[in-house]
């Protein structure tokens, strides 16, 4: 049960428009890039393990640096679920228990939000950014994190089963030959709206999902990690499956490479014909055993 | 050389922004005011065109609804801007402003918009007060999940206006327009109707965020929890398409030389 992936963002064609950039990143860690990111505990981490992370930065005037938030959100789930892959490296039936229990996922929600909230404030530090205060003088950290405001999705894949997380809105697919399904069913927020990473009770608004595969899945199978530019870019939710569905038949026939080298001119052609806004997309493919 | 294919999927299409005009066209509207309303409006068409021109990815749709003795719409469905024919409205009657929230109610459901249009605007001209039980009808209205999203805004017109009951339609009394003589209302509709169309798509450099969480609270690196009654935290504006707060700054002023109503 070894996936392949791949991913792409591009900026939306409402943000070449208004020249402002892409505030959508993504950031996969597999078996090839898990030493790109110098940090120790990422060599501890089991060679099966994937770590996928999508995040778009809210992009409003009021979040200047969402791109920046957008970045540190990705490099933070992959730290901390390689991390929490690396504790339990010996034992797989514990850390799938544990990704199993209420408790145990809230803590890891609010380890990712309060590890976020961290870091952008070294980052704004270092940055020598202005640093606003509240009405009785003191440092207002919360506006800080409101200018680098982000959704999260994240993945962890091991042989033997997924753990999926969202924090906001975006979308986590899962595809095979009979079926087009969410992952996770999220509390969808009309217009344009999303729950952030930048407050404090936002581990309050994840939502996640552990799906064993030890009881038979049927590959080839993929998920689809896709930040809402994509969705909201159909005409509606049944076209948006369909163009799921697409994309695995095209995998399946043309193979990963091909998409990816297409993906590009076709999430920009989306975002052109859509709603305009960022695209970024992580196919998780497991091809047939 | 990698092998180039077309784009594999479904339809794709614009976010729908859809504007609706309520107009009152009671008795008393009869004569300068609901010429006064007709003229703007279809003079204001060509700008709602360009401005939606201006934003490809949202797909502006126009609907009209007139009350008095009851209340209706125009047309069907909602229209494309660029396809839409202003359509002369008469005033006689009383006032039936719950007919008209009702009409809208029905409208806002999430059915009938679907969940991925951006914020509605509604624009509603009135020169009176309700003859009918709208509290009733404005409650139910304000409970569906899209008339909370939509943009309101509230055009007074003349001195006999209820703007107490515009103000419960807004929520906001800086959105409660006063149009006290036919050059201000004609003012007010052209900004109603561009301003607002403007911002909801995005195209509005001057959009800064629905600041609907002045209580908003940030991460902490302890994960602290001492908020955790938070649970209707309200949420952040998403990236892409702009949040929708109106550039309070260009309402026109109010100008009452002249004949006043």
């Amino acid at each position: 049960m070894t996936p392949i992936i791949i991913g792409k963002s591009v900026r939306g064609e409402s943000h070449i428009r208004r020249n402002t950039e892409c505030q959508d990143s993504f950031l996969i860690i597999d078996g090839i890039h898990k030493h790109d990111r110098s940090i120790p505990f990422y060599d501890e981490m089991p060679d099966d393990v994937k770590i996928i992370a999508v995040a778009d930065g809210h992009g409003s005037e009021s979040c200047p640096y969402s791109r920046t938030g957008a970045k540190t959100a990705v490099n933070v789930f992959c730290d901390i679920m390689a991390e929490y892959a690396a504790k339990y490296r010996d034992n797989r039936d514990e850390l799938f228990k544990s990704l199993n229990r209420e408790g145990e996922t809230t803590r890891i929600a609010k380890w990712i939000v309060g590890e976020w909230g961290k870091r952008i404030l070294q980052h704004h530090k270092m940055e020598k950014r202005e640093v606003l205060f509240k009405e009785n003088g003191d440092a207002d950290a919360d506006a800080i994190y409101k200018q680098y405001g982000s959704t999260l999705l994240g993945m962890m894949i091991t042989q033997g089963f997924s753990f999926s997380f969202q924090l906001g809105d975006g979308d986590i697919t899962y595809v095979d030959k009979n079926e087009v399904a969410p992952v996770i069913e999220g509390d969808k927020i009309l217009g344009t709206e999303t729950h952030s990473i930048s407050k404090k009770s936002s581990w309050k608004k994840t939502l996640t999902r552990v799906i064993s595969f030890e009881n038979g899945v049927n590959t080839p199978f993929m998920f689809v990690l896709s930040t809402d530019g994509w969705l909201n870019s159909h005409s509606s939710i049944d076209e948006f499956n369909k163009t799921c569905r697409s994309y695995f038949e095209v995998i399946q026939e043309k193979g990963l490479k091909t998409v990816e080298n297409n993906l590009e001119g076709w999430l920009s052609e989306t975002s052109t014909m859509g709603c305009g806004d960022d695209i970024t997309t992580v196919f998780a493919y497991f091809p047939d055993k | 050389m990698s092998e180039v294919i077309a784009r594999p999927g479904g339809a794709l299409a614009s976010r729908p922004l859809h504007f609706f005009w309520v107009v009152d066209c009671s008795g008393s509207m009869f004569g300068e005011k609901i010429g006064v309303v007709n003229n703007a409006i279809q003079s204001v068409l060509p700008e709602m065109v360009d401005e939606a021109e201006e934003n490809p990815n949202a797909q502006l749709l126009i609907r009209t609804l007139k009350f008095s003795t009851g209340a209706s719409w125009l047309t069907d469905s909602p229209v494309k801007v660029e396809d839409y024919a202003w359509e002369d409205l008469e005033a006689a009657g009383v006032t039936d402003l719950g007919k008209a929230f009702d009409l809208l109610a029905g409208q806002l459901d999430v059915k009938q918009m679907g969940e991925r249009a951006l914020p509605p605007v509604i624009v509603l001209l009135s020169d009176g007060q309700p003859t009918d039980d709208y509290k009733k009808s404005l409650t139910k209205f304000q409970k569906l999940p899209w008339a909370k999203k939509a943009v309101k805004i509230a055009i007074s017109i003349g001195q006999d206006a209820d703007d107490d009951v515009l103000l419960e339609f807004t929520g906001n009394r800086e959105l409660v327009l006063q149009a006290n003589n036919a050059k201000m209302l004609a003012k007010m509709i052209k900004w109603a109707s561009t301003a607002v169309s403007a911002v909801s798509s995005g195209v509005s450099n001057n959009a800064e965020e629905n600041n609907q969480d002045d209580d908003a609270s940030s991460p902490d690196a302890s994960g602290d929890d001492s908020d955790k009654n938070d649970n209707n935290a309200p949420a952040q504006p998403s990236g892409g398409n702009g949040p929708l707060i109106l550039d309070m700054d260009n309402i026109p002023e109010p100008d009452d030389a002249g004949d006043v109503w």
